[in-house]
C-alpha cells in the first residue's frame, strides 16, 4: 500500500495500518500528509474517538522512529505544535 | 548511613553528569505537569539516557495521548538509549545476586543496575521514584528531589552503585 493509500484509508477513518507498511515511506512525508489531514479534519478528529485514537498513534510512530535518530540528525518541529498540543489537549477515550 | 538531608543538592549532584532515567522517573516528572526540572538539567549540562526496557514500559499503555506524551518528552529532551551489552547483563545478574531475598526487583530495574554499574567509573546516576528496588549499600544515594502538586509529594532519587558490594 502507497503513502497515498494510506491517507485515503486514514481519511476514511479505518484501522491504523500494519507498521510494516509505514516504513516504507519517509517519516517526513507521513507528517506532512497527517498535518494536511489535521488542518482539515479537526473537527472529526475531535468527535470520532477511535479516528484520534489512530491518529496518535500514528504521530506516536513517527516519533519513536526520531528517537532512534541522533539527536543533531532529529527534527523536532517535525509536527507543528498545535497540531501536538491539540491531540494532547483533547479529550482521549479511556481505552 | 547519611541522614537525608545531609546529602548534596541535587542540582550539585547532577550537573554535568549522564542521568539514567527509570521509566516512573520519567512518568512522575510528567503526572505531576514538572517538565521544569528536565528544563534545569538540561541548564546545568546534564545528559539524558535511557535503556530499550524503559522505552517498552514507557510505551506499554493502551492510552494514545500518553504514549505520545512520553515519546515527544524523548525527543524534546534529546534522550539517548545506551545499548545493553553482555558486560551490563553479567553485572546485572552480579546484582541480582547480591540483593537480599526479600528484594526482587524487575528485569528492567536490574538491567537499569547493570548499566549504572556498568558506567560507575564514569560517574553516571540513575534517577528513579522507585528506591525500595535499589536497596543499601549496593545503590548509594546521592541526592534527592521532590515533586509536588496541589495533593501530592513524590521524591525522585539519583544514585549510583557501589561495585565493592557485588558478589562476582
Amino acid at each position: 500500500m502507497t503513502t497515498a493509500e494510506l491517507i485515503t484509508e486514514l481519511k476514511q477513518k479505518d484501522s491504523l495500518l500494519p507498521q510494516a507498511v509505514l516504513k516504507d515511506s519517509s517519516l517526513q512525508e507521513l507528517a506532512t500528509q497527517l498535518t494536511e489531514i489535521f488542518e482539515t479534519k479537526q473537527e472529526e478528529l475531535l468527535g470520532d474517538d477511535k479516528f484520534r485514537n489512530n491518529f496518535t498513534e500514528l504521530i506516536n510512530y513517527i516519533y519513536l522512529n526520531t528517537l532512534t535518530k541522533q539527536p543533531e540528525r532529529r527534527n523536532k518541529s517535525i509536527f507543528a505544535e498545535n497540531l501536538i498540543s491539540f491531540l494532547l489537549n483533547a479529550p482521549h477515550p479511556a481505552v | 548511613m547519611p541522614y537525608p538531608t545531609e546529602v548534596q543538592g541535587w542540582k550539585t549532584v547532577a550537573a554535568d553528569k549522564w542521568i539514567i532515567f527509570d521509566t516512573d522517573a520519567v512518568i512522575s516528572i510528567l503526572e505531576f505537569g514538572q517538565l521544569y526540572i528536565l528544563d534545569e538539567l538540561k541548564e546545568l549540562h546534564a545528559e539524558f539516557v535511557y535503556i530499550n526496557p524503559v522505552l517498552l514500559e514507557l510505551m506499554n499503555t493502551n492510552d494514545a495521548k500518553r504514549k505520545l506524551q512520553r515519546s515527544k518528552v524523548l525527543v524534546d529532551y534529546d534522550f539517548i538509549e545506551l545499548p545493553l551489552h553482555q558486560e551490563e547483563i553479567k553485572l546485572a545478574g552480579r546484582i541480582q545476586k547480591s540483593l537480599p531475598l526479600r528484594c526482587q526487583p524487575s528485569p528492567t530495574d536490574l538491567y537499569l543496575g547493570g548499566t549504572l554499574a556498568r558506567h560507575h567509573e564514569e560517574n553516571r546516576l540513575l534517577l528513579t521514584a522507585n528506591i525500595k528496588d535499589f536497596p543499601l549499600p549496593i545503590y548509594t544515594r546521592k541526592g534527592h528531589l521532590l515533586l509536588q502538586n496541589d495533593h501530592s509529594l513524590k521524591t525522585l532519587s539519583l544514585l549510583c552503585t557501589d561495585n565493592t558490594q557485588l558478589i562476582s
